[in-house]
């Protein structure tokens, strides 16, 4: 057993240990009345059924995981609500009636943390967490302050116990009635602070979230509800006379919201038990050949939750992955959580889910050899199709930095190689205007200045075949227009989009025509120039041969498709 | 003449002044961008300005957007744009909206001082000037059915002058015949191509080029 598992049972059995001892004393208590419970046989039923009932679905709740601190409180609550027995009992031990006196007026902060964990039995959130420490805090102080001054023997108003605290240590009267006066105001402020806190939580709570929440969240809001009355009830008349005012209504009312609140808790965990139970079914009955995403299918469809989501790790990459390869980053939120799936030591998946939807400890215990092998199923194909965006996108890439090369080459003939030719021209021709008389001279010259514009036109020529400023600065449009121009075959280009479109399909569609134009011997080339639903659809007509492969190759890398049929070629190139 | 000149590259820029200067031309300013050509433009006023198309910042057609820009606020100012490329869309884009007055020539061509002072003159005359080559290159393209074909040598050579801009009258004296016999190959010239004859010399222009451009490809 766990440190934490004896840590329960020994807590459990503390709790029920006391709650037997105060039930016994209950049963052996005087004729004096010193509970409401002992007014009437209801009053004593309803009594017996609350303490007994937060006591079992405390034990029932600490068989469940998932549920946090429920069962802890649950057992505390029964402790304090059953200690009112203890402080009546006569004829037990001083020690006894005082313990039961120090423990009772725990019931609210108790109370007050049960309706603000519902239904996770985890606190979040700054307001709640102070709520509840504030609540513990204060009464621990006033509960310690009473027992340390209230001589109950000098008690004017003593009820139950009127001989026995083991712990005063200075008989105050005045000043433990004042306590005892501040204390209760102040659970009532306190009361009304967490009935706030809990309806602000649960308005602005999922759907989800609220529907798991209310089963605890209502008799406990009723419970506390009770309380103020008792407070209040108390404050109006201290001698809590059973005869007089609304007592005996108060504490069956206080009763029985303790008994739903311990029908409420098992309740849910009957609920979870049965939802655990048909969704382990429902996992192990999953097909393991169905295609990519059932699995996030079969989870949402089980939980309810239709924002679920499934992400696969890719240990080798270090990154999730969903079941289509693309990549995903599963995050916790104020209202999503993520439950990780593990195989051998190893994190295979985890599960993106909204709060409290999810049962954890399915998922990473109970899931069987069908559930698993669908899970290993998906993640294989999710691996691969990953794999296979990284391929496409890293040929994009590489497609596009080889774009880039031939347009900085094409710039730094026309910025370097150009401009230099362009000023020995322009030195040539003062040369040229100086010696105009000198024929012999002038004949050398014009020859020099010959030479150098056929290198110009050279030039102009190979950068503009290695990459067409005309291209990026103009656009597909122009580049074809020039193309046509230059071509050894008559090219009619019957229509180019009149917008720019992204460089890669711009650049794509200009190589596939150009290049189909340097292999066509005889014309003429239609070439036609369209977009339809996101895609470049270049159609060149007229032309002979299949694509060559090359060619191919260089659409699908940017994610495109080429066909050819009847004299056409036909690429389809991606541009959204 | 009063003449502003742009371009990025200062030899380019120094060279083309020098020129200016040695024809005789006032330079009334340079600029590296087209930033500062406009504000010189602004305040100078000259008779024309030469501008490279490829300036900073982005080194495309800054030149040519700033041509536009100067013809439609400054139509007394001429504008000459400068280019590396032989590309026939930079010059029907040129002179699309503003025919008169506007000129593009290939860079290297007006180190020829001749032909750069003639250039600006007829720019400043209101007419239109474009480069040879780029009429030559429009001229040679590959066509199905080609109506060019059937006009004779001399009409051709005159359709290709009228494309550069040039009036009746200059290409009279280039060709060394009479403006008569030009007007009488221009109008046999535009009847078989289909085209109207425009007596304003730099609409029929952009009519030749867009004919040149986009016709007889394919017989349809």
């Amino acid at each position: 057993m766990t440190r934490g598992a004896v840590d329960r049972v020994l807590l459990i059995t503390v709790c029920a240990g006391y709650g037997v001892v105060a039930l016994a004393a209950f049963a052996q208590r005087s004729e004096f009345v010193t509970t409401h419970a002992a007014e009437s046989t209801p009053a004593t039923f309803v009594f017996v059924a609350a303490g007994l009932g937060l006591l079992t679905a405390g034990c029932l709740a600490c068989l469940d995981r998932a549920t946090g601190m429920l069962w802890a409180l649950c057992v505390m609550a029964a402790v304090a609500w059953l200690s009112p027995a203890l402080v009546g009992w006569a004829a037990g031990p001083a020690l006894a009636r005082s313990v039961g006196m120090v423990l009772a007026p725990f019931l609210l902060p108790l109370l007050v943390h049960l309706l603000l964990t519902a239904p996770s039995g985890g606190l979040r959130g700054l307001l709640p967490c102070a709520t509840v420490a504030g609540a513990y805090g204060l009464t621990a102080a006033a509960s310690v302050a009473l027992a340390a001054t209230r001589d109950p023997f000098l008690d004017r108003y003593c009820w139950s116990n009127c001989t026995d605290n083991v712990f005063l240590l200075i008989s105050e009267p005045s000043l433990a009635r004042l306590i005892g006066d501040l204390w209760l105001r102040a659970a009532v402020a306190l009361a009304l602070l967490a009935l706030l806190v809990a309806g602000w939580r649960l308005v602005a709570a999922t759907a989800v979230a609220r529907r798991q929440a209310w089963p605890i969240a209502l008799p406990a809001a009723l419970a506390i509800g009770a309380e103020i009355g008792y407070a209040v009830a108390v404050l109006r008349d201290p001698a809590e006379n059973p005869e007089q005012g609304p007592f005996t209504q108060i504490f069956l009312l206080r009763a029985t919201a303790l008994t739903a609140l311990a029908a409420g808790v098992m309740w849910l965990l009957v609920r979870r038990r049965r939802r655990r139970t048909a969704f382990v079914r429902l996992v192990n009955e999953l097909d393991a050949s169905a295609g990519g995403g059932s699995l996030r299918a079969t989870l949402s469809r089980s939980f309810g939750d239709s924002s679920l989501s499934v992400a696969y790790w890719l240990p080798r990459d270090g990154r999730y992955v969903d079941a289509a390869g693309q990549p995903v980053d599963p995050r916790t939120g104020r209202d999503r959580a993520v439950t990780a799936i593990v195989r051998g030591g190893e994190r295979v998946a985890v599960i993106s889910h909204e709060r409290g939807t999810v049962d954890e400890q399915v998922l990473r215990h109970r899931l069987g050899p069908a559930a698993l092998l669908a899970i290993d199923n998906e993640r294989l194909g999710a691996e691969l199709l990953a794999h296979l965006h990284d391929l496409r996108a890293s040929r994009a890439r590489i497609v596009a930095a080889a774009d880039d090369v031939r347009q900085r080459i094409e710039r730094d003939l026309h910025d370097g190689a150009q401009q230099i030719l362009l000023a020995v021209l322009f030195e040539l021709r003062l040369a040229r205007h100086d010696v105009a008389e000198d024929e012999g001279r002038a004949a050398v010259l014009d020859a020099m200045i010959t030479e150098t514009q056929r290198s110009l036109a050279e030039l102009r020529a190979l950068a503009h075949g290695i990459f067409p400023a005309i291209l990026d600065e103009s656009g597909l449009g122009p580049a074809l227009w020039t193309l046509a121009e230059e071509a050894t075959v008559p090219v009619d280009v019957t229509s180019v989009p009149g917008w720019r479109l992204p460089a890669p399909a711009e650049r794509t569609a200009y190589l596939v025509v150009t290049e189909t134009l340097a292999s066509v011997r005889t014309g003429p080339v239609t070439v036609d120039v369209d977009v339809r639903e996101d895609s470049l659809v270049v159609g060149i007509g007229g032309v002979a041969d299949r694509p060559a492969e090359y060619l191919i190759d260089r659409v699908v890398a940017v994610g495109g498709g080429v066909t050819y049929g009847s004299g056409t070629i036909r690429a389809e190139i991606p541009c959204g | 003449m009063r003449i502003a000149v742009a371009d990025d590259s200062m030899l380019t820029r120094e060279g083309i002044v020098h020129l200016l200067s040695l024809a005789g031309h006032e330079v009334v300013g340079q600029a590296g961008d087209a930033d500062r050509l406009l504000s010189l433009v602004q305040a100078t006023r000259p008779d024309a300005v030469v501008v490279d198309i490829r300036m900073p910042p982005t080194h495309t057609d800054e030149g040519l957007v700033a041509a536009t820009r100067i013809r439609a606020t400054y139509p007394g100012v001429g504008v000459l744009v400068l280019s590396q490329y032989v590309e026939p869309s930079y010059a029907i884009r040129l002179i699309e909206d503003h025919p008169e007055g506007a000129g593009y020539l290939l860079k290297e061509r007006v180190f020829d001082v001749a032909i750069l002072v003639d250039a600006l003159q007829r720019i400043a005359d209101g007419e239109t000037v474009v480069d040879p080559t780029i009429v030559s290159r429009l001229f040679g393209r590959r066509r199905t059915a080609d109506p060019l074909a059937e006009l004779t040598e001399r009409a051709t050579e005159v359709l290709g002058l009228v494309a550069e801009g040039l009036s009746n009258k200059a290409i009279a004296k280039r060709l060394h015949v009479t403006e008569r016999t030009v007007e009488s190959h221009i109008t046999k010239a535009f009847l078989k191509l289909g085209l109207v004859d425009d007596p304003v010399s730099h609409r029929r222009v952009l009519a030749v080029l867009a004919y040149l451009r986009h016709h007889g490809t394919t017989t349809r």
